[in-house]
Protein backbone atom coordinates (compact mmCIF):
# COMPACT_ATOMS: atom_id res chain seq x y z
CA UNK A 1 0.00 0.00 0.00
CA UNK A 2 1.55 3.25 -1.09
CA UNK A 3 1.24 6.69 0.44
CA UNK A 4 -1.79 7.68 -1.59
CA UNK A 5 -3.79 4.71 -0.36
CA UNK A 6 -2.73 5.41 3.18
CA UNK A 7 -3.73 9.05 2.90
CA UNK A 8 -7.06 8.13 1.34
CA UNK A 9 -7.73 5.62 4.09
CA UNK A 10 -6.88 8.21 6.69
CA UNK A 11 -9.29 10.70 5.17
CA UNK A 12 -12.11 8.18 4.92
CA UNK A 13 -11.52 7.04 8.47
CA UNK A 14 -11.58 10.64 9.66
CA UNK A 15 -14.92 11.14 7.94
CA UNK A 16 -16.24 7.94 9.47
CA UNK A 17 -15.08 8.72 12.99
CA UNK A 18 -16.40 12.25 13.09
CA UNK A 19 -18.67 12.64 16.08
CA UNK A 20 -21.57 15.06 16.04
CA UNK A 21 -21.22 18.17 18.19
CA UNK A 22 -22.36 18.01 21.75
CA UNK A 23 -26.04 18.81 22.30
CA UNK A 24 -26.68 18.81 18.57
CA UNK A 25 -29.89 16.86 19.06
CA UNK A 26 -31.27 19.49 21.42
CA UNK A 27 -30.43 22.26 19.01
CA UNK A 28 -32.01 20.41 16.11
CA UNK A 29 -35.17 19.78 18.07
CA UNK A 30 -35.30 23.36 19.27
CA UNK A 31 -34.98 24.70 15.75
CA UNK A 32 -37.64 22.33 14.48
CA UNK A 33 -39.95 23.29 17.36
CA UNK A 34 -39.37 26.94 16.57
CA UNK A 35 -40.18 26.28 12.96
CA UNK A 36 -43.30 24.40 13.95
CA UNK A 37 -44.43 27.30 16.16
CA UNK A 38 -44.33 29.67 13.24
CA UNK A 39 -47.72 30.40 11.64
CA UNK A 40 -48.57 28.47 8.57
CA UNK A 41 -48.16 29.91 5.11
CA UNK A 42 -51.88 29.98 4.49
CA UNK A 43 -52.62 32.48 7.25
CA UNK A 44 -50.66 35.48 5.90
CA UNK A 45 -52.15 35.16 2.44
CA UNK A 46 -55.69 34.92 3.78
CA UNK A 47 -55.04 37.91 6.02
CA UNK A 48 -53.64 39.94 3.13
CA UNK A 49 -56.61 39.06 0.94
CA UNK A 50 -59.05 40.07 3.68
CA UNK A 51 -57.24 43.37 4.26
CA UNK A 52 -57.24 44.14 0.55
CA UNK A 53 -60.97 43.44 0.31
CA UNK A 54 -61.73 45.72 3.24
CA UNK A 55 -59.58 48.47 1.76
CA UNK A 56 -61.28 48.32 -1.63
CA UNK A 57 -64.70 48.39 0.03
CA UNK A 58 -63.71 51.45 2.06
CA UNK A 59 -62.50 53.29 -1.05
CA UNK A 60 -65.72 52.52 -2.89
CA UNK A 61 -67.82 53.68 0.05
CA UNK A 62 -65.97 56.99 0.22
CA UNK A 63 -66.44 57.61 -3.51
CA UNK A 64 -70.16 56.76 -3.44
CA UNK A 65 -70.90 59.04 -0.46
CA UNK A 66 -72.55 62.40 -1.50
CA UNK A 67 -70.32 65.42 -1.52
CA UNK A 68 -72.46 67.51 0.82
CA UNK A 69 -72.31 64.96 3.57
CA UNK A 70 -68.82 65.87 4.63
CA UNK A 71 -68.55 69.49 3.47
CA UNK A 72 -69.41 71.00 6.84
CA UNK A 73 -66.50 69.32 8.54
CA UNK A 74 -63.90 70.00 5.83
CA UNK A 75 -64.56 73.68 4.86
CA UNK A 76 -62.37 76.07 6.74
CA UNK A 77 -64.37 78.89 8.30
CA UNK A 78 -62.52 82.17 8.04
CA UNK A 79 -63.26 84.83 10.63
CA UNK A 80 -65.12 87.90 9.42
CA UNK A 81 -62.53 90.63 8.80
CA UNK A 82 -62.84 93.89 10.65
CA UNK A 83 -62.78 97.32 9.02
CA UNK A 84 -59.14 97.83 9.80
CA UNK A 85 -58.26 94.53 8.15
CA UNK A 86 -60.18 95.50 5.03
CA UNK A 87 -58.44 98.86 4.91
CA UNK A 88 -55.15 97.07 4.91
CA UNK A 89 -56.09 95.02 1.90
CA UNK A 90 -57.12 98.03 -0.20
CA UNK A 91 -54.14 99.26 -2.22
CA UNK A 92 -52.77 102.69 -1.59
CA UNK A 93 -53.65 105.44 -4.15
CA UNK A 94 -51.20 106.08 -6.92
CA UNK A 95 -49.17 109.30 -6.91
CA UNK A 96 -50.59 112.24 -8.83
CA UNK A 97 -47.59 112.59 -11.09
CA UNK A 98 -46.59 109.19 -12.34
CA UNK A 99 -42.96 108.26 -12.66
CA UNK A 100 -41.43 108.44 -16.10
CA UNK A 101 -40.76 104.72 -16.07
CA UNK A 102 -44.42 103.89 -15.44
CA UNK A 103 -45.37 102.57 -18.85
CA UNK A 104 -48.30 100.38 -17.83
CA UNK A 105 -51.67 101.60 -18.99
CA UNK A 106 -54.12 102.80 -16.42
CA UNK A 107 -56.68 100.13 -17.28
CA UNK A 108 -54.32 97.24 -16.51
CA UNK A 109 -53.24 98.80 -13.26
CA UNK A 110 -56.83 99.24 -12.16
CA UNK A 111 -57.59 95.67 -13.14
CA UNK A 112 -54.63 94.42 -11.11
CA UNK A 113 -55.61 96.38 -8.05
CA UNK A 114 -59.13 95.07 -8.44
CA UNK A 115 -58.09 91.43 -8.73
CA UNK A 116 -55.68 91.19 -5.85
CA UNK A 117 -58.18 91.59 -3.01
CA UNK A 118 -60.47 89.12 -4.70
CA UNK A 119 -57.73 86.55 -4.59
CA UNK A 120 -56.90 87.27 -0.99
CA UNK A 121 -60.41 87.21 0.40
CA UNK A 122 -62.97 84.50 0.33
CA UNK A 123 -66.48 84.77 -1.07
CA UNK A 124 -68.10 84.54 2.31
CA UNK A 125 -67.76 88.29 3.21
CA UNK A 126 -69.57 90.63 0.77
CA UNK A 127 -68.66 93.76 2.71
CA UNK A 128 -64.97 93.07 2.41
CA UNK A 129 -65.36 92.25 -1.27
CA UNK A 130 -67.24 95.48 -1.96
CA UNK A 131 -64.59 97.51 -0.20
CA UNK A 132 -61.84 95.72 -2.04
CA UNK A 133 -63.43 96.03 -5.49
CA UNK A 134 -64.34 99.74 -5.13
CA UNK A 135 -62.57 102.08 -7.63
CA UNK A 136 -59.53 103.84 -6.43
CA UNK A 137 -59.96 107.50 -5.45
CA UNK A 138 -58.56 109.47 -7.24
CA UNK A 139 -58.21 107.35 -10.36
CA UNK A 140 -54.76 106.90 -11.89
CA UNK A 141 -53.75 109.51 -14.40
CA UNK A 142 -53.36 108.97 -18.11
CA UNK A 143 -49.91 109.22 -19.63
CA UNK A 144 -48.78 112.54 -21.15
CA UNK A 145 -49.03 113.25 -24.85
CA UNK A 146 -46.02 114.30 -26.90
CA UNK A 147 -47.08 117.98 -26.83
CA UNK A 148 -47.55 117.89 -23.07
CA UNK A 149 -44.13 116.32 -22.66
CA UNK A 150 -42.67 119.14 -24.88
CA UNK A 151 -44.41 121.81 -22.89
CA UNK A 152 -43.07 120.40 -19.67
CA UNK A 153 -39.54 120.37 -21.04
CA UNK A 154 -39.87 123.97 -22.31
CA UNK A 155 -41.26 125.15 -19.02
CA UNK A 156 -38.25 123.76 -17.23
CA UNK A 157 -35.70 125.05 -19.86
CA UNK A 158 -37.13 128.19 -21.60
CA UNK A 159 -35.73 128.83 -25.12
CA UNK A 160 -37.01 131.69 -27.37
CA UNK A 161 -36.39 129.77 -30.54
CA UNK A 162 -38.47 126.93 -29.34
CA UNK A 163 -41.19 129.33 -28.20
CA UNK A 164 -41.27 130.70 -31.73
CA UNK A 165 -41.59 127.19 -33.05
CA UNK A 166 -44.75 126.87 -31.10
CA UNK A 167 -46.33 129.96 -32.86
CA UNK A 168 -45.96 129.79 -36.64
CA UNK A 169 -47.12 133.37 -37.19
CA UNK A 170 -44.57 134.84 -34.85
CA UNK A 171 -41.99 132.62 -36.39
CA UNK A 172 -42.80 133.87 -39.90
CA UNK A 173 -42.71 137.45 -38.70
CA UNK A 174 -39.36 136.93 -37.03
CA UNK A 175 -37.92 135.35 -40.17
CA UNK A 176 -39.18 138.26 -42.26
CA UNK A 177 -37.65 140.78 -39.86
CA UNK A 178 -34.32 138.99 -40.00
CA UNK A 179 -34.33 139.10 -43.78
CA UNK A 180 -35.05 142.84 -43.82
CA UNK A 181 -32.19 143.50 -41.47
CA UNK A 182 -29.85 141.45 -43.65
CA UNK A 183 -30.83 143.23 -46.76
CA UNK A 184 -30.62 146.63 -45.13
CA UNK A 185 -27.12 145.92 -43.95
CA UNK A 186 -25.73 144.54 -47.22
CA UNK A 187 -27.58 146.81 -49.69
CA UNK A 188 -24.95 149.12 -51.36
CA UNK A 189 -25.49 152.82 -50.76
CA UNK A 190 -26.84 154.97 -53.55
CA UNK A 191 -24.18 156.79 -55.68
CA UNK A 192 -23.76 160.42 -54.72
CA UNK A 193 -23.95 163.19 -57.42
CA UNK A 194 -20.54 164.35 -58.42
CA UNK A 195 -20.06 168.24 -58.04
CA UNK A 196 -19.36 170.17 -61.14
CA UNK B 1 -36.04 26.17 27.13
CA UNK B 2 -35.97 22.39 27.23
CA UNK B 3 -32.59 20.80 27.61
CA UNK B 4 -33.29 17.10 27.26
CA UNK B 5 -34.76 15.21 24.39
CA UNK B 6 -37.49 13.84 26.60
CA UNK B 7 -38.69 17.37 27.26
CA UNK B 8 -39.70 17.86 23.67
CA UNK B 9 -43.19 16.86 22.75
CA UNK B 10 -43.14 16.99 19.00
CA UNK B 11 -45.16 13.96 18.15
CA UNK B 12 -46.17 14.36 14.55
CA UNK B 13 -49.92 14.51 13.98
CA UNK B 14 -50.31 11.22 12.21
CA UNK B 15 -53.96 10.37 12.03
CA UNK B 16 -53.79 7.00 10.38
CA UNK B 17 -50.54 5.64 11.68
CA UNK B 18 -49.15 5.75 15.15
CA UNK B 19 -45.75 4.32 14.42
CA UNK B 20 -43.04 5.28 16.83
CA UNK B 21 -40.73 6.24 13.97
CA UNK B 22 -42.86 9.20 13.21
CA UNK B 23 -42.07 10.69 16.53
CA UNK B 24 -39.69 13.44 15.59
CA UNK B 25 -37.73 13.26 18.80
CA UNK B 26 -37.08 9.61 18.30
CA UNK B 27 -36.09 10.26 14.69
CA UNK B 28 -33.58 12.84 15.80
CA UNK B 29 -32.19 10.58 18.49
CA UNK B 30 -31.92 7.65 16.12
CA UNK B 31 -30.59 9.23 12.95
CA UNK B 32 -28.96 12.54 13.76
CA UNK B 33 -25.50 11.00 14.21
CA UNK B 34 -25.63 9.19 10.87
CA UNK B 35 -27.03 12.22 9.10
CA UNK B 36 -24.36 14.41 10.59
CA UNK B 37 -21.62 12.16 9.24
CA UNK B 38 -23.30 12.04 5.85
CA UNK B 39 -23.42 15.82 5.70
CA UNK B 40 -19.91 16.13 7.07
CA UNK B 41 -18.52 13.84 4.39
CA UNK B 42 -19.71 16.35 1.82
CA UNK B 43 -19.21 19.62 3.67
CA UNK B 44 -16.21 18.77 5.90
CA UNK B 45 -17.37 21.40 8.33
CA UNK B 46 -19.04 20.56 11.63
CA UNK B 47 -21.16 23.69 11.82
CA UNK B 48 -22.32 23.41 8.24
CA UNK B 49 -23.09 19.73 8.71
CA UNK B 50 -25.19 20.48 11.77
CA UNK B 51 -27.14 23.09 9.82
CA UNK B 52 -27.74 20.53 7.10
CA UNK B 53 -29.10 18.09 9.69
CA UNK B 54 -31.44 20.78 10.99
CA UNK B 55 -32.66 21.45 7.48
CA UNK B 56 -33.27 17.74 7.05
CA UNK B 57 -35.57 17.53 10.03
CA UNK B 58 -37.34 20.68 8.95
CA UNK B 59 -38.09 18.84 5.73
CA UNK B 60 -39.41 15.97 7.81
CA UNK B 61 -41.71 18.40 9.55
CA UNK B 62 -42.92 19.77 6.23
CA UNK B 63 -43.65 16.26 4.91
CA UNK B 64 -45.24 14.95 8.06
CA UNK B 65 -48.47 14.15 6.25
CA UNK B 66 -46.74 11.85 3.79
CA UNK B 67 -44.36 10.16 6.17
CA UNK B 68 -46.56 7.12 6.45
CA UNK B 69 -45.91 6.38 2.79
CA UNK B 70 -42.13 6.24 3.24
CA UNK B 71 -40.96 2.67 3.27
CA UNK B 72 -37.42 3.13 4.52
CA UNK B 73 -37.02 6.17 6.73
CA UNK B 74 -33.26 5.72 7.04
CA UNK B 75 -32.66 5.74 3.31
CA UNK B 76 -35.04 8.63 2.81
CA UNK B 77 -33.29 10.75 5.44
CA UNK B 78 -29.84 9.97 4.07
CA UNK B 79 -30.93 10.96 0.60
CA UNK B 80 -32.40 14.24 1.82
CA UNK B 81 -29.32 15.05 3.85
CA UNK B 82 -27.01 14.30 0.95
CA UNK B 83 -28.90 16.58 -1.40
CA UNK B 84 -29.13 19.37 1.16
CA UNK B 85 -25.42 19.09 1.85
CA UNK B 86 -24.64 19.34 -1.86
CA UNK B 87 -26.79 22.45 -2.13
CA UNK B 88 -25.11 23.98 0.87
CA UNK B 89 -21.63 23.19 -0.46
CA UNK B 90 -22.39 25.16 -3.60
CA UNK B 91 -23.13 28.23 -1.49
CA UNK B 92 -20.07 28.13 0.77
CA UNK B 93 -16.38 28.42 -0.13
CA UNK B 94 -15.08 24.85 -0.04
CA UNK B 95 -11.40 25.76 -0.37
CA UNK B 96 -11.18 27.47 2.99
CA UNK B 97 -13.13 24.68 4.68
CA UNK B 98 -10.91 22.03 3.11
CA UNK B 99 -7.86 23.88 4.41
CA UNK B 100 -9.15 23.61 7.95
CA UNK B 101 -10.18 19.99 7.56
CA UNK B 102 -6.86 19.03 5.97
CA UNK B 103 -5.02 20.63 8.87
CA UNK B 104 -6.88 18.36 11.29
CA UNK B 105 -5.79 15.28 9.36
CA UNK B 106 -2.09 15.86 9.89
CA UNK B 107 -0.54 13.52 12.42
CA UNK B 108 0.21 15.23 15.71
CA UNK B 109 3.79 13.96 15.75
CA UNK B 110 4.67 15.32 12.34
CA UNK B 111 7.68 17.65 12.30
CA UNK B 112 6.85 21.28 11.76
CA UNK B 113 8.57 21.42 8.37
CA UNK B 114 6.41 18.58 7.05
CA UNK B 115 3.07 19.73 8.40
CA UNK B 116 2.41 22.09 5.54
CA UNK B 117 3.45 19.53 2.96
CA UNK B 118 1.23 16.84 4.47
CA UNK B 119 -1.74 19.18 4.73
CA UNK B 120 -1.29 20.06 1.10
CA UNK B 121 -1.22 16.38 0.20
CA UNK B 122 -4.46 15.79 2.10
CA UNK B 123 -6.06 18.71 0.37
CA UNK B 124 -5.04 17.30 -2.98
CA UNK B 125 -6.77 14.03 -2.17
CA UNK B 126 -9.91 15.85 -1.08
CA UNK B 127 -9.89 17.78 -4.33
CA UNK B 128 -9.54 14.57 -6.31
CA UNK B 129 -12.48 13.08 -4.42
CA UNK B 130 -14.56 16.05 -5.42
CA UNK B 131 -13.53 15.58 -9.04
CA UNK B 132 -14.88 12.04 -9.14
CA UNK B 133 -18.10 11.39 -11.04
CA UNK B 134 -21.18 12.14 -8.99
CA UNK B 135 -22.30 8.58 -8.31
CA UNK B 136 -18.80 7.27 -7.67
CA UNK B 137 -18.14 9.99 -5.16
CA UNK B 138 -21.43 9.35 -3.42
CA UNK B 139 -20.79 5.61 -3.17
CA UNK B 140 -17.21 6.14 -1.99
CA UNK B 141 -18.12 8.57 0.78
CA UNK B 142 -21.25 6.79 1.98
CA UNK B 143 -19.58 3.40 2.05
CA UNK B 144 -16.72 4.87 4.05
CA UNK B 145 -19.14 5.60 6.89
CA UNK B 146 -19.56 1.85 7.50
CA UNK B 147 -23.15 2.39 8.53
CA UNK B 148 -24.92 1.68 5.29
CA UNK B 149 -24.94 -1.72 3.69
CA UNK B 150 -24.85 -2.42 0.01
CA UNK B 151 -28.62 -2.74 -0.10
CA UNK B 152 -29.12 0.63 1.52
CA UNK B 153 -26.49 2.22 -0.70
CA UNK B 154 -28.36 0.85 -3.68
CA UNK B 155 -31.59 2.31 -2.37
CA UNK B 156 -29.99 5.70 -1.70
CA UNK B 157 -28.34 5.95 -5.10
CA UNK B 158 -31.12 4.28 -7.06
CA UNK B 159 -28.79 1.65 -8.49
CA UNK B 160 -28.58 -2.10 -8.12
CA UNK B 161 -26.29 -3.71 -5.58
CA UNK B 162 -23.92 -4.96 -8.24
CA UNK B 163 -23.80 -1.50 -9.73
CA UNK B 164 -22.94 -0.13 -6.32
CA UNK B 165 -20.04 -2.54 -5.96
CA UNK B 166 -18.84 -1.68 -9.44
CA UNK B 167 -19.07 2.02 -8.77
CA UNK B 168 -17.10 1.65 -5.57
CA UNK B 169 -14.37 -0.29 -7.33
CA UNK B 170 -14.19 2.22 -10.14
CA UNK B 171 -14.06 5.12 -7.73
CA UNK B 172 -11.11 3.71 -5.85
CA UNK B 173 -9.27 2.78 -9.05
CA UNK B 174 -9.84 6.16 -10.64
CA UNK B 175 -8.77 7.97 -7.52
CA UNK B 176 -5.62 5.92 -7.13
CA UNK B 177 -4.69 6.45 -10.76
CA UNK B 178 -5.15 10.19 -10.55
CA UNK B 179 -3.20 10.49 -7.35
CA UNK B 180 -0.29 8.47 -8.73
CA UNK B 181 -0.32 10.52 -11.89
CA UNK B 182 -0.34 13.71 -9.85
CA UNK B 183 2.48 12.46 -7.64
CA UNK B 184 4.67 11.52 -10.61
CA UNK B 185 4.02 14.80 -12.43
Amino acid sequence: MNNSDQDLKRILNALRDTEPPRAMQQRVLASVAQREAMPSRIFPWSFVALAATVGIAAILAINVMPRGAHSSSEVTVLPKPSVSQVAVTVPAPQPLVPHASAKAPAGNLAAQTARRPHQLLCDCDPTALAEANAPSMPPPELPLTEQEKLLRRIARHPNPVEVAELTPAAREAKIAADNDDFKAFFTPPAKAQAPE
Amino acid sequence: MPTAIEDFNLALPMQHSARSETDLASLVAQYSGLLFRVAHSVLRSRSEAEDAVQDTFVRVLEHQRTLHSIRDMRVWLVRITWNLALDRRRRIRPDQIDDLFAATLVNPGTPADEVLHEAQRMKTILREIDRLPKKERQILLLSALDELGTTELAAVTGRSESAVRALLFRARTRLRTRLEKGASA
